[in-house]
């Protein structure tokens, strides 16, 4: 089992740079291009989210992200520390907007539930915890 | 953000230069196309053949380019691969964007 952990600040430029590891770190553990592709995709689509609404775009706040690779699974942990809850909560299956009305956003929920095979939560008074599994076999 | 233009008739081709179009950059990338069809390029080969990793708000950035475009012009996407091809197809947008691989295809849309 490998284990990547780091703790980003709530800006776009920190999950570039997290994203960048993420790739450098499946390189090392010879993930596959596609999954490690995937892998990327929801990671960035999550983290996207947690700043534009748990933090509501502001920075300077935290963000734990930890990636655990098994042989089975990948499980990427994301821990924000806000008081709003994740739009993600509530496992409803969020519809991908209407392609012929040319939609200039509102992928990320969709995306990330197309790519991941469980999403599950955990709240507390101090933080959200989003984890989000990735299966190797029988996966998108 | 690095943009490279290249004209052949009226055809003009923005090679993007970059590995990664993500929430980060797409403001800028958002701008700096507008202001490439506002200066008269309006006959457009976006290159993205370059791009290992692309996110939804960069797709969003793309739909407001071709937005814009099609009012009087016309656009097309060259190069799209791996998991940016992948964005454009979960998301159902390869049936809007014009997409090819082939660069001489691109072309003749024109």
């Amino acid at each position: 089992m490998a284990h990547w952990q780091i703790t980003i600040d709530s800006n776009f430029s920190a999950i570039r740079e997290a994203s960048e590891l993420l790739q450098e770190y499946c390189a090392q553990c010879q993930i596959s291009p596609e999954l490690g592709g995937h892998l990327e995709l929801i990671m960035v689509e999550a983290l996207n989210n947690v700043i534009e609404h748990a933090y509501q775009g502001e920075d300077g706040h935290k963000i734990d992200i930890e990636l655990i690779d098994e042989t089975q699974k990948t499980i990427i942990s994301i821990t924000d520390y806000s008081q709003t809850a994740p739009s993600l909560m509530g496992n409803q299956k969020k519809e991908l907007p209407e392609e012929d009305l040319l939609p200039e956003g509102g992928w990320g929920l969709p995306l990330i539930q197309a790519l991941a095979d469980s999403i599950d939560y955990s709240l507390n008074s101090k933080n959200n915890l989003l984890i989000l599994t990735k299966n190797k076999i029988n996966s998108h | 953000m690095k943009i490279n233009l290249q004209q052949e008739g009226s055809v003009t081709t923005a090679v993007i230069d970059e590995t990664r179009l993500d929430a980060s950059v797409a403001p800028e990338f958002k701008s700096a196309m507008e202001a490439i069809i506002t200066s008269g390029n309006d006959q457009l080969i976006i290159d993205i053949s370059k791009l290992s990793f692309m996110d939804s708000s960069s797709l969003g950035a793309m739909v407001v380019v071709l937005k814009k475009i099609s009012a009087t012009g016309k656009m097309v996407i060259f190069g799209a691969s791996g998991t940016v091809l992948e964005l454009f197809k979960l998301t159902r947008m390869d049936r809007i964007f014009t997409l090819t691989n082939d660069i001489e295809t691109a072309k003749n849309y024109f």
